[in-house]
Parts: C-alpha cells; structure tokens; sequence
C-alpha cells in the first residue's frame, strides 16, 4: 500500500471504479422503513418549529424576568411573521405534550406515557380518574384527555373518542379535525372544542368558531358560546360562557408558557386563547405597542393572573378582566410611544 | 448547499431543507445503524427514528464543525451502544483515534470484523466499507460517483441531474474520486496497490 493522497490519475480512477463495480451500489433503505421514520421525524420538527414560529414574532427590547422580577423594554420596530400552513404526517402522528397523573396507552397500559413521546397512529391512549393529557398532533392541533378518558389517535387529522372527554384546539390554522364517537362524529371548522360523552349522550361545547356534528343523514352545528347535547333522539343547544371553572381542566394542560422572545401581544393572545378570554386593547395604539415589546426571561411555575400580573405591570400597563373580556390599557407611569 | 447552511434552514422551517436533510441523512444512518446491529432491521428503524429526533431538537447546536453525518453519528453510536446494552450484547470498539470522521469509519470497520471470522465474507466486508466510505463522502460525492461508474451516466447526463453545467460536474466528480480515495485510504490504513483489489485484512500483510 502507499499512502494513498499523493497518487492520482488513471490507475487511481481505474481502482476506484473496481472497488466501486467489486462492491455494488449502496442498498437503499426500505421505502416503508423511510416512510414511519420520516412521518416520525416530520411530525417532530413541525411541533417544534411551530412553536418556534409563535415565539418569532417578535421585535427589539428586553423584558427580563425570573418568577417574580421582571424588566421591561420597548422598542418600537414593528414586525408581522406569520406561521405557515399544516403539513400532513405518516404513522407517528402526535407527541404527548403534557401529563398529569398516569396516562397510558391501552395496548401494554402499565408503561406510563412521557413527555415528547411518539404516539402512532391506532393506538389508544386512556386516563384514569388521576389522569390527563395533552398531545400535539403533527398539524399543530393540540387534543387534550380529560379524567377518565379513552381515545385513539386516527391520523394527523382525527381521533376517536370511546369514553370520557377530549378537548381540541386547531390553533385556528388547521382546521377540519375530526372526533369520531360511537354517538355522532364532530368535525370542526378553526376552533376549541370539548367532546365529552355522558352515557349515550355526546355533549360538545364550542368555545370558538364552527363545529358540526354528523350521525348519519343528520347535522347539527354549534357556534362558539353554545352546548349541544346530542342523543340518537334529538339535540339541545343552550349558550355557555367559553371561559370559566368549567374550562379549567383544559387550562391546566395548557404547553407551557414560554416567553423568552415572545412579543407581548403575543403573549397575551396566547393566554387569552387558551382561557376563551376577549382580548381588548383600550386604544388601536397600545395594540401596536404591545406587538413591539419582547419579552425574555421565564414566567414557568406561575398562574395565569401572576404572569399576567408581572408582564403587565413591568411592562407599565394594567388590565382588566370582566365577564371574559381582558382589557389592556396603560399605567399611570405609561406614555404613549411617540 | 453546505450542512450548517442546510441545518439552518431546517431550524427555519424550510420544508424542502427538511426533505433534503432526511433523503441525504436517512438512509446513511439506517445503513450505518444496520452494520453494527447485526442487520436487525427493526432496531435500526427504531434507533434511526430516536437519532433523528434528537437531532432535531439539538440542531442549534450544531456548528459545521464536523460533518453533518459525523454529528448525527454520535447520537446513532451512543443509541446503539445503550441498545446492545440493553440487549445484554457486548460492545468491542476500541478507538484510538479522536476524530470523529476516522472515529466513525473505523467504528464501522470494527465492527464488521466483530463476527467475521470467515475469509469467504472478505469481499463483503470489503464492500460495506467501500459503501460505508461513500455514505460519509461530503454531500453528493457518493452519488456521483455511483452514478458515474455503477449506472454508468454520461458527465452531461450527471450534469443535468445536479442541474449544473458540464464543467462543473466534471470537477465533481474529480474531487469526489480524490474524496473517496482519501476516506478509504483512513479507514483501510492505505490506498491499495494497483493490484488485483482484496480485502483490506487479506492485504493488511502485503
């Protein structure tokens, strides 16, 4: 042998091309292998970038915070990045996001799920009475299992729901899931919603947009603000407030809140989206404002109020919040940005 | 487009990037996973699919320092490492080379010898190291190089596949033959005599 990086030329070339012809062309890996593991890795990536995307929107200034010290820089770049479109996924279909207690999945229910865990598609996820949790699916939608629940993840765009209660946020942006039930078959229109079933009975509370329940030839819809309890006889529809006790449980699987470079206004949508609050600027002005102002630092382990609390007043604005309307206006010390 | 470029457009969101970096690096790793898994196709798939989610999460973390392929190979070695622990098999790689680009050729070539004692699985052994040299040739030098001597396309047909011109392709594929010579060359200990090509352990004492 030499050492092989002086030589050059033709006898070079020629024994590449033998070893090349000795050994065959690379095996390829199988195409159904490829397909699970890209649906896999896909759906991961697009969980995280979109919640990266969410924290991009964000401008120049500095709020530095820790569980209750906070600082609050302005500035007054203005920027308007939008999230992009939801991409279908193959078996791997959802990641859990968040637990409380011991879910499981149904097939070897001893094994407790875990954060960031894969869930395929057919598989069955139950809670107990101690139990919830929350899965982002590879769209972007969030479906989250209330105490005593039994679902099952269909495909990026459906799960089926056999006892118990699931919630489901498109996100506004993906739209059309679908909760398929042995009652009727809930198909949503960019929306939060709760399916709960209660005996034969299927009761949806619609926090926002459209949602459509199908049994056959028949078809109902609910509105944001409605309930409808659906039964094989007939359907009752009442208003209902989207926010309140009753959405507690869904707020507790809320993702985290991370704020490090999230813009405030952000911020403030995300908390009032995920508690089916009305967010109220109290002039156009201050709506900009809080799109150009970052936010860094960690409000984790805080509840709602005092995250609000701590974003707000170092950020010298004040809010109010009456029957689910959230109004944010300035401080005492606030100026207007000239 | 260069890997920390590509990985940089991934993290952006970039789909296309996103399909770029699975076509390249999938089937790289699943080989790379399958020869020290003593083929077991399952495993690979599963440690394959865990890397590749690991690395996402952790490519703002990587800086172009190594290849994009050395890098997700540190994740695959460790995975399979817990893997045959798991499985209560052993692991014999004794490296005394610190680089991560000979570590992983030289991982490769270590465990092909693992349990291959017979002379007349030589010529396959020498294969998958010829295979394994092209997998971690930089970005598409190992295609070309197939495509070249193993399909037999024409510089202008390559050219047209690359959609570059025919100079361009032509230089390629000269620094793709200097590639692959260099990364044989680390990985057997040397660039084989002209002479009829043997394994690289049959012509360890030539």
């Amino acid at each position: 042998m030499n050492d092989g990086l002086s030589s050059s030329g033709g006898e070079d070339e020629d024994l590449t091309v033998r070893l090349l012809r000795l050994a065959g062309p690379r095996p390829p890996a199988p195409d159904a292998r490829a397909a699970r593991v890209r649906g896999a890795v896909h759906g991961h990536w697009l969980a995280r970038g979109r919640r990266r995307e969410i924290r991009r929107r964000t401008m120049t200034a500095v709020l530095v915070s820790a569980a209750a010290l906070l600082v609050v820089m302005a500035s007054r770049e203005r920027r308007g990045e939008r999230p992009s479109g939801a991409v279908d996924a193959a078996a791997v279909v959802a990641v859990v996001e968040r637990i409380e207690g011991s879910p499981h999945r149904a097939i070897d229910g001893t094994r407790t799920l875990a954060r960031d865990e894969s869930i395929r598609a057919g598989e069955w996820i139950e809670t107990d009475a101690g139990g919830r949790v929350a899965l982002r699916f590879s769209t972007g939608t969030t479906v989250r299992l209330d105490h005593g629940s039994r679902a099952r993840v269909l495909s990026p765009a459906a799960a089926e729901l056999s006892s118990g209660a699931v919630y489901v946020d498109t996100g506004g942006t993906s739209g059309h899931f679908e909760v398929r039930t042995p009652v009727a078959t809930a198909h949503d229109i960019g929306t939060q919603f709760e399916v709960r079933l209660i005996g034969s009975a299927l009761r949806l509370r619609v926090r926002s947009g459209i949602v459509e329940l199908r049994q056959g030839a028949r078809l109902v819809s609910g509105r944001g603000g409605t309930e409808v309890t659906f039964t094989a006889a007939d359907a009752i529809t009442r208003s209902m407030a989207p926010y309140g006790p009753e959405w507690d449980w869904v707020a507790s699987l809320a993702p985290p809140l991370e704020i490090e470079g999230l813009a405030l206004a952000v911020f403030l949508e995300r908390i009032a989206s995920e508690q089916g609050w009305q967010l109220r600027y109290a002039d156009a002005a201050l709506g900009d404002e809080a799109r150009s102002i970052t936010l860094h630092g960690s409000v984790s382990g805080l509840q709602t109020r005092q995250a609000l609390d701590i974003a707000l007043t170092t950020s010298s604005l004040q809010y109010r919040l009456e029957n689910g309307e959230l109004t944010v206006f300035r401080g005492p010390r606030a100026r207007k940005p000239m | 487009m260069n890997d920390l470029a590509l990985a940089r457009r991934v993290i952006a969101g970039d789909e296309a990037a996103f399909d770029e970096f699975f076509t390249t690096y999938f089937p790289r790793l699943y080989r790379f996973a399958l020869a020290r898994l003593g083929g077991n196709e399952d495993a690979a798939e599963e440690i394959v699919q865990q890397v590749l989610i690991h690395a996402i999460d952790r490519l703002h973390t990587y800086r172009g320092e190594a290849a994009l392929l050395t890098w997700l190979c540190t994740f695959c070695r460790r995975d399979i490492g817990r893997w045959l622990e798991r499985e209560g098999r052993s692991r014999e790689v004794s490296l005394s080379d610190d680089r991560l680009e000979l570590r992983a050729a030289l991982d490769l070539l270590a465990a092909l010898q693992v349990d291959d004692p017979h002379a007349t699985l030589q010529r396959r052994e020498l294969s998958e190291i010829v295979q394994a040299t092209l997998d971690h040739l930089p970005g598409q030098y190992g295609d070309v190089l197939e495509w070249k001597y193993l399909q037999e396309l024409s510089v202008d047909e390559i050219a047209q596949r690359l959609g570059v011109g025919y100079k361009a392709a032509e230089s390629m594929l000269t620094r793709a033959r200097a590639a692959f010579r260099q990364g044989f060359s680390i990985v057997v200990g040397g660039w084989p005599d002209a002479s009829p090509v043997r394994s690289p352990r049959s012509s360890e004492g030539s």
